[in-house]
């Protein structure tokens, strides 16, 4: 094994290397014992099960996503198994459908996703110069939830219900009249882990707006940082779309409403919208990270900068965006005009000018260097041939014609599995071999990281390559087996072989890591001789990662050379020392502004708790008791989950009284209680907009999608709700919004009374708009379970409803902290009101679109 | 003096022209130009994808909607009147994309208007590269978007 001293055989290419770059920073060892224990869980299962750090719980999701992993992976293997001759009696056709559908589920849904969310949770915080995560007890939460959700799912197995209806659940296949309880635990177990999935997005844009390290400007960002942020933003986005989607389905099986109800004015291709808006930009969700991977090992290994910078920040903003017009090219047999499909055609093909800049700056940082050929390069060349095949089938599949011919065939199944494993899971496997010895101090077998990377290479082309010609030959995707005389077997028996080579790669990996754990030669702080901050940090990193925070003034900080900093560059001294081993009895981390990282404020950071853990399990039960039909027990968790989350979100009066005593404020300058763009809570609340926004965009396709096909709208004998009772509704929704957003004016300025009373006004409003709202709903004409229109309104109308109920829960709460808040209290009370002010300005701005939508809309045309 | 610097200075207005823009700049709150600063920046870096954005959700609700209610068949010049609609929406979507590109060129010559802090003049020549690059692509996908209305006259 070649130890880490050896690992580089040519010095960093600036006249600067780590070494003196550390030399610069205090050694953690300094760390006096109380700083540490400020940062410590208790030992044993409490500090266990009340773990908030960013460093465990990142491990906690990779490794459990990567139990999924072997899980999905052993699925795949029965599959192949079955497979490997003609007409096979091996598995069942049942047993058969039940694999497929979970062997997708699982990798899409918890491994990939979760492993890399994981993996931006533990390395983000370090490759950005921060302590930690923006909401520690978030990213808690998310853990239990992903882990219960996962399984909930799995859980089918044992009652003997295993879902069968494929990854993608189409209706009418999914809907109560073609499949049972075994689609609800799909559907639920899918619906906590997209939960999940978006704490973790939330945590993931706010740690890399807010918490970058002073000087690391936009334009200094890992390209690392900046895939996750453009991932975070798009779970953000499309998970929330899916969940609204799976919530909808749910609530047809298990309520009787009709979104996907033919025969009651619904629609089989809304689904497919629906799921196909998430699952395309889902593959760029888990491929934009991976992208992230190589740019940073690339670099690395080539010991130059990498190639154009600027083209892959362009091209990640690209593909974010473009990803989401793509969906309709998963839909080209489903029967839509020709026109329609061409203009998802067009932008299928241009988005591969977003990867092909990216493939292009690679091979060009790549050239000419005399690469470094160690494990996690192998992997990462591996990835660039074999995306570069799946994306050229890729632009196959977006002509119409061509998709047709094809669809539903194995060509298809080898082009994503090009896509996903060359494209996402060899990008991970690099990302193991690169980061494992920071998390755990020891290096990995070079021979058997090699070893791994042939036979998964190897193993990989062998199973998939012949599947293109399979799918020419005509052998049809999801069914058990395959008549004798479409001379498919020699093709599939190749196949099945590289499965169990892959198989044999992914064991290798696992014992290299469990071996290494204990033999393995230390790594050393950077074994690497990287350029980015994370390799500053001691091997296995120290639980408050940085001492000191570290600032940075260029795009390879630790291969800048310190002499060349000119007067313009600012290290922001006295921020970063106020913070040095500091404070204690309290966690902290610097703040800084989104755009040029300058230090802001010092942010106080949670500490272990069991709060998330109890969170997590009422809401996992609320979904469990719709699961089994137990609807009190779903609404007394969903009561117990609502008072977790007040608990939560509660201000803590001594931890308050800790944070004012402290002189770390005043020596770094810097405001300690934040408010307003400087605070997480103002960018959290921003983001949770960003996620119920689009969960209403979602509701609002979905009104004027059924809208659109239906030949009478309002369907059947139903009218439209009455103008005047929603006119005084909506009328009064906006004057609360206006009456919140002035209270919150008021009280920036210091006018305390006059804000309180004005606020007074916003809970009054709400509350007028909640009352003639229901009150519209329950003499609404249309029942929910009477056809697709009285659904589509009481849906929209009750989650307008229930957002309003919570801006106007923010209200009460401001108002009941506004006579009791001392002075001191000010900067919280002023950041209270500040986001019941942002979600009353939300309120107002989707209400006018649901009283267009709902009033207005069926008396137009 | 490194490469950045030697641009800001080569890209800094004459003296008697910075003198006018100064006196200009005086009658203008400082928030105000801020948030004017800002709100182009975004436009700069944003405009041609919104624009692509809502090229591609026009046509396709347009397109389907036309289908399936027999809109389409209603024509102008032998060509389907939605085929029109379409391309004068193309058209004006590329002129709003190619306004954020012009915005994005004309931030990168006058960097140093920047009225506060931030975004720094190094953070605005980086998001208007991203908002230039990015943005011709999303015009080049709206174009592509465009090209069918030519193969389908009857908008079907």
């Amino acid at each position: 094994m070649t130890s880490a001293t050896e690992a580089l055989q040519r010095p960093a290419p600036p006249e600067m290397g780590p070494e003196a770059v550390n030399a610069r920073e205090p050694d953690s060892a300094e760390a006096s014992p109380a700083f540490v224990e400020t940062w410590s869980s208790p030992p044993g299962w409490v500090g266990f099960f009340t773990e908030v750090n960013n460093q465990p719980i990142g491990k906690r999701f990779m490794a459990t996503a990567f139990v999924f992993f072997l899980l999905g992976g052993l699925q795949a293997l029965l599959m192949r198994l079955q497979l490997a001759v003609p007409e096979n009696e091996l598995l069942s056709p049942q047993f058969y459908n039940e694999l497929f559908t979970m062997h997708g589920s699982t990798m899409m849904f918890l491994f990939a996703v979760p492993f890399l969310e994981g993996l931006a949770i533990y390395l983000l915080p370090m490759t950005i110069g921060s302590r930690d995560v923006a909401y520690p007890r978030l990213s808690a939460y998310g853990y239990w939830v992903y882990l219960i959700g996962g399984m909930v799912f799995y859980a089918s197995y044992l009652v003997g219900a295993v879902p069968d209806i494929g990854w993608f659940g189409y209706t009418p296949l999914s809907t109560d009249r073609f499949s049972g309880i075994s689609t609800d635990f799909w559907l639920l177990g899918l619906s906590l882990v997209e939960v999940a999935g978006l704490t973790a997005g939330l945590e993931i844009v706010v740690t890399i707006l807010k918490f970058r390290a002073p000087g690391m400007t936009l334009a200094r960002m890992p390209l690392l940082a900046w895939t996750f942020l453009a991932m975070g933003l798009m779970i953000l986005i499309a998970f929330s779309v899916l969940l609204t989607a799976t919530l909808l389905l749910e609530m047809d099986r298990s309520l009787g409403t009709a979104f996907f109800d033919v025969t009651r004015g619904g629609s089989d291709l809304l689904w497919q919208h629906l799921f196909w808006f998430f699952g395309h930009p889902e593959v760029y969700i888990m491929f934009l990270p991976a992208t992230g991977i190589v740019s940073m090992i690339v670099p690395v290994f080539a010991r130059r900068p990498t190639v154009g910078y600027v083209l892959i920040v362009s091209a990640i903003v690209l593909t974010a965006f473009v990803s989401f017009g793509l969906w309709v090219h998963h839909m080209f047999a489903a029967g839509l005009p020709d026109l329609s499909t061409a203009f998802f055609t067009a932008s299928s093909l241009m988005i591969a000018i977003a990867s092909g800049i990216q493939v292009f700056a690679w091979i060009a940082t790549l050239w000419g260097s005399g690469p470094s050929l160690r494990t996690p390069l192998l992997f990462v060349l591996g990835f660039l041939f074999l995306f570069v095949l799946g994306g050229l089938t890729g632009v196959m599949v977006a002509v119409v014609p061509f998709d047709v011919q094809v669809h539903d065939t194995y060509f298809v199944v080898a082009h994503f599995h090009y896509v996903l494993i060359g494209g996402v899971i060899f990008p991970i496997f690099a990302a193991l071999h690169y980061w494992l010895p920071k998390m755990t101090g020891r290096m990995l077998s070079e021979r058997l990281g090699v070893w791994t990377f042939w036979l998964t290479f190897l193993g990989f082309n062998a199973t998939f390559f012949p599947m293109h010609v399979m799918g020419f030959l005509g052998m049809a995707r999801r069914v058990y087996t395959y008549p004798r005389e479409l001379e498919l077997a020699g093709y599939n028996l190749l196949a099945t072989g590289g499965a169990l080579l892959m198989g044999a790669g992914t064991l290798l990996l696992l014992i290299n890591v469990l071996v290494s754990r204990r033999r393995g030669a230390p790594a050393g702080s950077d074994p690497w001789n990287a350029d980015s901050l994370e390799w500053t940090i001691p091997s296995p990193p120290p639980v408050f990662t940085y001492l000191r925070p570290p600032s940075v003034r260029s795009r390879h900080p630790l291969w800048e050379d310190p002499t060349a900093a000119s007067d313009r560059d600012e290290n922001f001294a006295s921020a970063r020392d106020a913070l040095a081993g500091r404070p204690v009895g309290w966690r902290a981390t610097l703040v800084t502004d989104a755009i040029d990282a300058r230090p802001q404020a010092v942010h106080h950071l949670p500490g272990p708790t069991l709060i998330p853990l109890i969170a997590a399990a009422a809401t996992s039960l609320t979904a469990i008791g719709v699961l089994i039909s137990a609807y009190i027990l779903a609404a007394a968790a969903a009561l117990v989950t609502a008072i977790t989350v007040v608990l939560w979100l509660r201000p803590n009066g001594e931890t308050l009284e800790q944070i004012r005593s402290s002189d770390v404020g005043r020596a770094a300058g810097l405001d300690l209680l934040p408010t307003g763009t400087r605070s997480t809570a103002w960018w959290g609340t921003v983001g949770t907009i960003t996620i119920v926004s689009s969960a209403f965009g979602a509701l609002f396709y979905t009104y004027f999608y059924l809208r659109l096909f239906s030949q009478e709208w309002p369907q059947g004998d139903a009218t439209a709700p009455p103008l005047l009772i929603g006119g005084i509704a909506y009328g009064a929704l906006i004057a609360g919004a206006a009456s919140q957003v002035l209270a919150t004016r008021l009280f920036e300025r210091g006018l305390r009374r006059y804000a309180q009373l004005i606020g007074v006004g916003a809970v009054a409003l709400g509350a007028v708009f909640l009352g003639a709202s229901l009150f519209d709903l329950d003499n609404f004409d249309a029942a929910p379970w009477e056809s697709a229109y009285g659904s589509a309104v009481h849906v929209l109308a009750f989650a307008m409803a229930l957002a309003t109920g919570v801006g106007v829960a923010l209200s009460i709460a401001w108002q009941a902290r506004v006579p009791r808040g001392h002075e001191s209290e000010r900067a919280s009370l002023t950041l209270h009101a500040q986001v019941a002010g942002l979600w009353w300005r939300f309120l107002a701005a989707v209400g006018v679109l649901t009283f267009v939508t709902l009033y207005l809309g069926p008396r137009i045309g | 003096m490194n490469e950045a610097d030697r641009a800001d200075v080569a890209a800094r207005p004459a003296p008697e022209e910075h003198e006018a823009s100064r006196g200009r700049r005086s009658r203008e709150s400082l928030r105000a130009r801020t948030i004017r600063y800002r709100a182009l920046l975004a436009f700069a870096f944003f405009g041609a994808a919104v624009a692509w954005a809502v090229h591609l959700m026009v046509s396709q609700l347009v397109s389907e909607w036309s289908y399936f209610a027999g809109e389409h068949r209603h024509t102008f010049l032998d060509v389907s009147i939605v085929v029109w609609i379409l391309a004068g929406v193309t058209l004006v979507l590329l002129g709003i994309g190619g306004g954020s590109l012009l915005v994005a060129r004309n931030l990168r010559r006058e960097r140093q208007d920047v009225p506060t802090a931030p975004p720094s003049a190094a953070t605005v020549r980086f998001a208007t590269a991203v908002g230039l690059l990015s943005g011709i692509v999303f015009l080049l996908v709206i174009l592509a978007q465009a090209l069918p209305l030519l193969f389908f006259p009857d908008g079907t």
